[in-house]
């Protein structure tokens, strides 16, 4: 067993409302194995996009992360990425360039990741959760 | 339009594994219109709360935060939190939170399918939760 200490803030002020974002969490995450501590993919446009499976249905819980790592996240890729549950019947996530997402992954679902409009490179991690 | 700042970090090493978590991004900027929520609290003791309705339309996008603010997160509750997609006729989990958990997704709005909903588990709990229209 091991843990990460996670942080994450959201700061600024939306036109329109009087107070101001200020969102600010750290907490610690216990870890199992397997993980994936670092992975890197590019897109495939082929046919529409092809699904490339991160998670698989049979994986225990976890958490993902995941960044667009196109023109301003250093890579090359202008294109978005689509968020797949692995059967390919639901798209729920949707990454622009330099967007990221962190989210707990309930076993049975499955992730896949997939080209949209073009090419990009992918930055993710997979953490099992005990 | 608005612009607010994220900032993310994932620190540690895990057992068998040479390299380190060293994940960092530092303030990349979010650009963001009203409709949005900037902070909301809700506890749930049965059924859902619908937070983003699928009917916000296709090409409709949203930074989406969620945290279980029960006994770890300050407050009193215990249970998980259950998300789904808000589709009026095949509701499908995406993720669960426990106690103290957080997500962060960029959510795709398709018009029939593509908001959120959270879901009672086990136990009552309380949360918290905002989201940003995304440009």
């Amino acid at each position: 067993m091991a843990t990460l200490q996670s942080l994450f803030n959201l700061t600024g002020t939306i036109t329109g409302q009087s107070d101001s974002v200020s969102i600010s969490v750290n907490p610690v995450l216990t870890i199992g194995a397997p993980s994936v501590t670092s992975g890197g993919i590019t897109t495939t446009a082929a046919s529409g996009g092809t699904n490339q499976e991160v998670i698989g249905t049979a994986d225990a819980d976890c958490y993902l992360y995941v960044r667009n790592t196109g023109t301003s996240g250093g890579g090359t890729g202008t294109g978005q990425i689509d968020v797949v549950t692995v059967d390919g019947t639901k798209t729920f996530g949707n990454l622009k360039v330099g967007d990221f997402g962190f989210f707990p992954i309930k076993t049975g679902i499955g992730v896949s990741l997939k080209y949209s409009t073009a090419v990009t490179n992918v930055e993710y991690a997979i953490f099992t959760r005990p | 339009m608005s612009q607010i700042k994220a900032s993310f970090e994932l620190n540690g090493t895990l057992i068998g594994q040479s390299d380190p978590v060293a994940i960092k991004i530092s303030e990349f900027i979010l650009d963001m219109d009203n409709p949005s929520i900037t902070s909301a609290t809700r506890t749930l003791a049965s059924g859902s709360d619908i937070l983003i309705p699928c009917a916000q339309g296709a090409g409709v996008d949203h930074y989406l935060y969620i945290r279980n603010t029960g006994t770890n997160g300050a407050m009193t509750g215990t249970g998980k939190i259950i998300i789904k997609d808000d589709h009026p006729s095949a509701v499908r989990e995406i993720s669960e939170l426990e106690v103290g958990d957080f997500l962060f997704i960029p959510v795709i709005g398709h018009g029939t399918d593509g908001g959120i909903e959270v879901f009672y588990d086990t136990a009552a709990t309380n949360y918290v939760y905002a989201y940003f229209r995304r440009i």
